[in-house]
């Protein structure tokens, strides 16, 4: 009895027919490849601007670590007592 | 074959017609990384179910999100309750409401089962075609149908029991 209910219900979804997709639906995609294809970067672009931008960022990291190390150098002389210019008359 | 199988997964005409063009956008960018080590059918056949998915997913996401700014923000604008989205123009008017029942369980079963099931009962595909696209054995095909079937059977039955 359970079974046959079961059988009667895949029966039904055997009966589902085929549907022809709209007619428009090709030129859907189509614009949509088109689309896609005037929004792509081209690799040798994108290759030029990540490695404009790394160079930003490394420079950007070397300016601030200099101006940390010169600091770090002021401190010390402070901290020692030391003179920091070598004229002794001033 | 794709808008029809997409048409399988998410029951609703003009989804599957978005669900379409995405497929051959993807063909389209993805062709040079086609392998041939299966048909290009079979190829076709996987994005399409990955593609399918992925819009249930989003689907569903849409939903839980659009639920929450209507409990939140009464004013929001948003529609509260969805049209109805089961819209197939595949199936026979006087099938309609029993089949609309049927996808309902068959929506809430395994992933891998409903791909069988869906696959095997709706798309005609043999048992060797359904392991080939999913990429497993036979055997493991024919265990899915299986238990998907018994599953279909149990939540059929429970839901029979709660209606009478």
């Amino acid at each position: 009895m359970k079974n046959e209910k079961l059988i009667n219900h895949l029966e039904l979804l055997k009966q589902i027919q085929q549907v022809d997709a709209p007619a428009f639906l090709m030129t859907r995609i189509q614009e949509r490849i088109v689309k896609s294809k005037s929004n792509k970067f081209s690799p040798q672009l994108t290759w030029v601007l990540s490695i404009f931008l790394l160079a930003v960022i490394a420079f950007d990291a070397s300016l601030v670590a200099r101006a940390r190390f010169n600091a770090k150098d002021n401190n010390l002389i402070q901290e020692m007592n030391l003179m920091p210019e070598n004229s002794l008359y001033k | 074959m794709v808008f029809n199988l997409a048409l399988q997964y998410v029951q609703n005409y003009e989804d599957a017609q978005e669900i379409t063009q995405d497929v051959f956008l993807t063909v389209y960018q993805s062709i040079s990384t086609f392998k041939e080590k299966s048909k290009l059918s079979t190829w076709i056949y996987r994005i399409t179910i990955n593609k399918s998915l992925d819009f249930i997913k989003a689907k569903q996401r849409k939903k839980r999100f659009g639920f929450l700014t209507s409990y939140f923000f009464e004013n929001s604008g948003d529609i509260k309750h969805d049209a109805p989205s089961f819209n197939h123009p595949g199936i026979q008017l006087e099938n309609k409401e029993s089949l609309e029942i049927i996808f309902h369980h068959i929506n809430q079963l395994p992933v891998n089962q409903k791909t069988a099931l869906i696959l095997s009962k709706i798309d005609h595909k043999t048992q060797a075609e359904i392991a080939e696209i999913m990429d497993i054995s036979t055997k493991a095909v024919e265990s899915l149908i299986q238990r998907a079937k018994t599953n279909l059977s149990k939540k059929l039955k429970l839901s029979e029991g709660t209606k009478n």
